[in-house]
């Protein structure tokens, strides 16, 4: 079982269950095989939806159940207290999914979770896709096939396009993260690739991210100096694009593409300049 | 999004951060009228969301109304960046003995907000390096300590006779920006005046839209679902570019880039929430329409809840609006996207070209439009 659902077991509670998000995501994942054993949305405690049980709080969800993975589809302005309640619970993992939690809300978070960031995947994160076996997030069962390359991006929906053009390419996949692509997260893709250096089940990591600053130098770093499975790289974002919200303002530093992409090779990593190049790098 | 000047002074001053005495003149008469108010020798600095302090002609001092209401007339109505100027801000001119910098910014690197502090001398701080920057980590569930303060103060040399006064103004920014869920609070200059006041003589803010939804005069502006969001107006190119979810809009274009060379390149770009309307798919569409170089559209949707061919009937709908103006490179993944591709290609009053992965579609477009510029 990938390293990276070892908790599953336990089963899975839906922070949000009952929202548009929530609900649509929970049918797909049940569909796939997930052991989703009940919900959660404040005041609608005793309810049902999808068939399984909503309770008011994590807590009790838990109690009731023994769930051991929390997956976050609470709209952005409550996210954050949702993911603080989770870690309260000391629920083993969450996965938050939620795009647009504001950055000091986050930055709270943050600061809260201290030295145990490795307990939350993202926010605005597509989650984890182990195929054929259980999908904790929004990323499409079809898309995927049982293999042993793992598959680490911070990008959203660019994930499932790498991923489908792996498997129709005839390269399947162990597990696949996507840990998010907002600039203020919870595990990072250093932590993320040190679980995949210690999965057995997979042999060679595809690394997909958005040259988003700092995260993938220190990626370059680690790969070079502690991974020894190969890994192959796709960066996007050649071009300075403004996105609304992360205004360019003070930082350390922010690296160059061409200076990520230059550290990457330095670590032996492959560097792809297309999803299409990919599944050749892999051979 | 940046604040205006002004209305980041007036978010100072609500904060108990001394300010100057200013008013803003929508009109010369106006300007005029403030300067005799404030009957005092005047700074008119235009109001851009950028800030102006570096670009002289937008901000001038004046020794009397007459000549308040002269350079108000000069610059209202001026266009810079895109944007018209509508506001000057008129401020009493203050003695300055000295001068600083001090802001409180998201650094996203560390995850917290930290705050910087420089004197100002003959060059602007170089807010890239570290050289010459007092800076100190803020803890968010903490907020600053005054060691910090007392660190900062002593590293930038304000006055020890100011310490107190300082700690109050950093305090009160902090505060603002918190409150304000700024991702950046400057103020710029923070000046120690003749009569021995330290104020707020200058100052900008950054507020993060995903917050929009808490903050009072934001809601209107507020990000619902189906909000498209545009990229690189100044990208003038010719390929437009629709895709849901950015990660993959950046992929679409630098795979334009790299197929392109230097001919041909991509234009305004929009990424779109999945699902999208045939309202937000319209607002998209006739947004990088407007972009005149455009010559090709590629769209590349890859779509979780909702069918392709919903999808494709909706894009059908929201090219027609657009008068079916450019013919259309579009690639449909997802639930039914061989259904929705077929909708596409059946309809013949368009011009919709299709491909198996990401790389033809692109080098397709390409194709098309070096054929066109021949």
């Amino acid at each position: 079982m990938s390293v990276f659902v070892r908790h599953h077991s336990g089963g899975v509670i839906i922070q949000g269950i009952t929202g548009r998000e929530g609900s649509f995501h929970s049918r797909q994942m049940l569909a796939y095989g997930t052991n989703i054993v009940a919900g959660v949305t404040p005041g609608k405690g005793g309810e049902w939806a999808e068939g399984k049980p909503i309770f008011d709080t994590v807590k009790a969800a838990i109690n009731a159940t023994g769930a051991t993975v929390s997956i976050i589809f609470v709209p952005a302005a409550n996210a954050a207290d949702a993911i603080i309640e989770a870690l309260d619970s000391n629920i083993e993992l969450i996965i938050c999914i939620t795009e647009g939690i504001p950055v000091s809300d986050m930055m709270r978070v943050k600061a809260y979770i201290g030295h145990d960031e490795n307990r939350l995947i993202g926010p605005n994160c597509p989650g984890i896709l182990v195929p054929e076996q259980v999908k904790l997030g929004t990323i499409p069962g079809y898309v995927a096939r049982g293999g042993h390359v793992g598959v680490l991006t911070s990008t959203g929906t660019l994930t499932y396009e790498i991923i489908q053009t792996l498997s129709k390419g005839g390269i399947g996949q162990s597990t696949c993260v996507g840990i998010g692509s907002d600039a203020i997260i919870g595990m990072s893709l250093v932590e993320a690739l040190a679980l995949f250096e210690h999965d057995p089940d997979t042999e060679k990591v595809v690394l997909v991210s958005e040259n988003t600053g700092h995260a993938e130098m220190e990626a370059a770093s680690f790969i070079g100096s502690t991974m020894t499975k190969p890994v192959v790289a796709y960066i996007v974002g050649r071009q300075n694009l403004e996105l609304p919200g992360t205004v360019p303002l003070y930082e350390s530093e922010h690296p160059s593409k061409d200076a990520v992409i230059e550290s990457l090779k330095v670590a032996g990593v492959r560097v792809a300049w297309s999803p299409d190049h990919i599944p050749e790098l892999l051979a | 999004m940046r604040l205006f000047e002004y209305q980041t002074k007036l978010r100072f001053a609500q904060f108990g951060i001394p300010i100057s005495d200013g008013k803003v003149a929508t009109t010369p008469e106006q300007a005029f009228q403030i300067t005799q108010e404030l009957n005092a020798v005047v700074v008119l600095k235009s109001q851009l969301r950028e800030p102006v302090h570096l670009d002289a002609d937008l901000i001038k001092a004046a020794q009397t109304p007459l000549e308040a209401k002269q350079f108000a007339t000069e610059v209202l109505g001026l266009e810079r960046n895109g944007t018209r100027i509508d506001r000057v801000l008129v401020e009493a001119l203050n003695t300055i003995k000295l001068e600083f910098y001090v802001a409180v910014s998201a650094d996203y690197r560390l995850g917290k907000p930290v705050l910087l502090a420089s004197v100002i001398g003959s060059t602007y701080p170089d807010l890239t390096e570290h050289n010459g920057i007092a800076w100190e980590p803020i803890n968010p569930l903490l907020g600053i300590r005054s060691y910090q303060i007392v660190s900062v103060a002593s590293e930038i040399n304000v006055p020890r006779e100011h310490w107190r006064a300082f700690e109050e103004v950093v305090q009160s920014l902090y505060r603002c920006y918190v409150e304000s869920d700024a991702i950046l609070a400057e103020i710029n200059p923070l000046i120690l005046t003749g009569e021995n006041v330290l104020l707020a003589s200058g100052g900008s803010m950054v507020i993060d839209e995903q917050a929009f939804f808490r903050q009072p005069g934001f809601h209107t502006l507020s990000d619902s679902d189906n909000e498209p969001v545009c990229f690189a107006g100044s990208m003038q190119g010719h390929i437009g570019c629709i895709t849901n979810g950015t990660g993959l809009l950046k992929a679409v274009i630098d795979l334009v880039h790299l197929y392109g060379s230097n001919n041909v390149l991509p234009g305004r770009c929009a990424s779109i929430p999945n699902g999208a309307s045939v309202e937000v798919l319209t607002r998209a569409l006739e947004s990088i329409a407007q972009d005149s170089e455009v010559r090709v559209l590629i769209a590349n949707l890859f779509e979780l809840s909702t069918p392709c061919d919903v999808i494709a009937g909706r894009l059908l709908l929201a090219l027609q609006v657009i008068g079916n103006a450019l013919p259309v490179f579009v690639r449909l993944q997802g639930e039914k996207s061989v259904q929705g591709t077929e909708i596409l290609m059946a309809e013949a009053s368009s011009r919709i070209y299709t491909a198996d992965t990401l790389t033809d579609l692109v080098q397709h477009a390409v194709r098309f439009v070096n054929l066109e510029i021949e």
